[in-house]
């Protein structure tokens, strides 16, 4: 090799190894657990890892069911960067979906871009709200975040299904839903059949900008400057209470303007297991990107496949799709356990 | 007392069973210092087993030994991912919560070919057992004194935890350890030990915790806790990490579950309203203290001040 690694790209790249690693092995677990919970394991193991890449249907719709989870991925990342904790994001999505769904059924008049734009920013408003009364409790009353956000969105979520069961469900459909915001409020699906629809250059554009506004403005600085030390966050002049309730806005808006997307590009109505986890594996989602905003992207594409595995391997074999959940889990434990052996490593090196 | 009283007490006393174990349990970690948010993940997994081992052996005595087995093994699992390896404890309780969650649903799958809610008509189910010598207790007798067992196990478990924490050298060390862990550790007490088995504690607690639930009911409902295990943590914290803190947190907590479950039957308020309010009710129960709490400090350090103003000189 002509030229030697840095320090910072060798840090990298043990970061990177690492997640791989941690991928690796979660596969390995994942064979392993197939084989353990299915009679037919080889039909089994072919549709989950080589289901989603069949036909470019199950391809783009994998592509489409990533979309929500970059969204809820930044919002945890962002959240984690500025030493919040948001355990809410199942409330924040499904309250961005229902907002959106409120609001874009009832003020159904607006040109098509304008009543997008509308219901987008009533959903994102919708999350961040919810998740700033959390930041507000801390900043206020010293009350833990964790706990808030996770009781605050746990109670949302039974009030929300109340309104698709009640006073919003669309009496025409035979199944249990809302009424639908009106077509001309739609993300415009750019590859039919398939659902994949123009919410994910949203969704890589917010990533983007999210990257930028961490890495290279005053309030990205200060932001990460309060998560990673809030004392000397303080010392440095910096409004650390300020930057308790931002964070916790801007987390919150991110996984309800994903909600909202989701509604606009994917369902155009709300159903009572709208969000199925993924406020949650927006943790994970954040957690293999090292809570980088791009690494969200990857990251979001990789619990797709996960996902969208399982669900072809429920579909033509004998798994439940919870299995999916379960090597999730597995990943939690791996890239932390993986995260604290690079800690030791560094300790024994010095 | 009138005898509309009576139910509600016998009732609440029922209901706040899951919440009274599973705050005793995560009293234990509370204590020695470890953050346990997998409380909710800890009772869901023994919620299941002692479903299965209930419904394989027709004993409720191995289905309850089998659930506190299962998340036994779940609980070393967590403790030692996150004290062996010193990973991330928040990171390690999600983990612990979701795979409990989802691997007993995945079991239900395999087990029973269902991944909703599975009845069990003829397994046997927890059912009250008359204790003659709480019969004696005046008034409250009635409702005291009829109960299934492992009510009176976690009155037990509370009693023992009070003396356990605060009069044995077990106890000692333990709040040692949570209180300054180094310290602890140059007394020659090995933080990390005290810290597995007060998570150990914990997720025997839960397993007993989770099994109350299904066990009376004689059916395994995927998310049975239903955000008990996190609610219990609420309780600890507004109780003050003290055992009669926690009795007086789970009656509390006991009695809004019991008013949402009676109104879901008495009133015409829709029964989704009236799930959200245990959550709500918690969060205004955390500002209320919180408001209590600074109130106090105010107070306090108000009187200081006069102290220092009064002193001749």
């Amino acid at each position: 090799m002509g030229r030697k690694l840095t320090g910072h790209q060798k840090n990298s790249l043990a970061v990177l190894l690492g997640i791989f690693g941690s991928i690796l092995v979660s596969f390995i677990i994942a064979v392993a657990l197939i084989f353990v919970f299915s009679r037919q394991p080889l039909n089994t193991l072919w549709y989950y890892f080589v289901g989603p890449f069949l036909d470019s249907y199950s391809l783009f719709n994998m592509l489409e069911s990533s979309i929500p989870l970059i969204f809820s991925g930044l919002g945890i990342a962002i959240a984690f960067k500025s030493g919040v904790t948001n355990l809410g994001g199942e409330g924040q999505i499904f309250s961005g979906a229902i907002v959106a769904v409120i609001l874009g059924s009832s003020v159904p008049g607006l040109p098509g871009l304008a009543g997008i734009v509308m219901i987008l920013a009533a959903g994102a408003a919708a999350g961040a709200a919810l998740a700033g009364i959390s930041g507000v409790l801390r900043m206020k009353f010293k009350i833990s975040d964790l706990l808030t956000s996770y009781l605050i969105s746990s109670g949302i979520v039974y009030i929300i299904n109340y309104l698709i069961l009640g006073p919003f469900r669309d009496p025409a459909k035979i199944t249990i839903q809302s009424v639908s915001i009106p077509s001309s409020y739609t993300l415009a699906r750019f590859l039919p059949p398939s659902y994949i629809h123009t919410g994910i250059f949203i969704a890589l554009l917010t990533a983007g900008v999210m990257f930028v506004v961490l890495r290279k403005t005053h309030f990205g600085y200060e932001l990460r400057a309060t998560g990673s030390n809030p004392q000397f966050a303080r010392y440095a002049g910096i409004d650390t209470d300020r930057f308790t309730v931002l964070p916790m806005l801007l987390s919150g808006g991110l996984i309800g303007l994903g909600g909202a997307i989701q509604i606009a590009g994917r369902t155009r109505s709300c159903f009572t297991d709208l969000t199925a986890g993924l406020g949650w594996n927006g943790i994970a989602v954040a957690l293999i990107a090292r809570n980088n905003p791009l690494g969200v992207i990857p990251a979001a594409l990789f619990y797709a496949y996960l996902n969208a595995g399982a669900r072809a391997a429920m579909i033509n074999s004998d798994v439940t799709v919870e299995l999916a959940n379960v090597i999730s889990s597995v990943i939690f434990y791996l890239v932390t356990a993986e995260a604290a052996f690079a800690f030791i490593r560094r300790r024994l090196g010095e | 007392m009138s005898s509309f009283h009576l139910p509600v007490i016998g009732g609440t006393i029922d209901i706040m069973t899951p919440f009274l174990l599973a705050a005793v349990g995560g009293l234990y970690s509370s204590l020695a210092g470890v953050l346990n948010i997998a409380l909710e993940g800890l009772m869901i997994f023994s919620a299941f087993f002692s479903v299965v081992v209930t419904v394989a052996t027709g004993n409720l005595f191995l289905g309850i030994a089998g659930g506190v087995l299962a998340t036994l093994l779940l609980t070393t699992l967590f403790g030692s991912i996150a004290l062996g390896l010193r990973a991330n404890i928040f990171i390690c309780g999600l983990a612990t919560n979701l795979l409990a969650a989802a691997l007993s649903i995945v079991l239900s799958f395999s087990f029973y070919g269902q991944t909703g809610s599975v009845n069990f008509p003829d397994m046997p189910v927890l059912k009250p057992v008359r204790m003659p010598f709480l019969q004696g207790i005046p008034v409250l007798g009635d409702v005291v004194a009829n109960h299934n067992i492992l009510v009176y196990v976690s009155w037990l478990l509370l009693a023992a935890s009070s003396i356990l924490i605060y009069r044995t050298p077990f106890g000692m060390r333990l709040r040692a350890v949570g209180h300054n862990a180094k310290a602890a550790f140059a007394l020659g007490v090995n933080p990390r030990r005290y810290q597995f088995v007060a998570l150990l504690i914990s997720g025997f607690a839960c397993a007993l915790g989770g099994a109350v639930l299904t066990l009376t009911l004689g059916a395994f409902v995927p998310n049975v806790s239903s955000g008990r295990g996190w609610i219990a943590l609420v309780i600890i914290y507004l109780g003050r990490r003290t055992p009669i803190g926690i009795l007086i947190g789970s009656v509390t907590f006991g009695l809004v579950e019991f008013i949402s479950n009676y109104l879901q039957v008495a009133s015409d308020i829709p029964s989704g309203l009236l799930l959200a309010m245990p959550f709500f009710v918690t969060v205004i129960a955390l500002i209320v203290y919180s408001l209590i709490e600074s109130n106090i400090r105010k107070g306090r350090s108000l009187h200081a001040r006069k102290m220092v103003v009064s002193r001749p000189g």
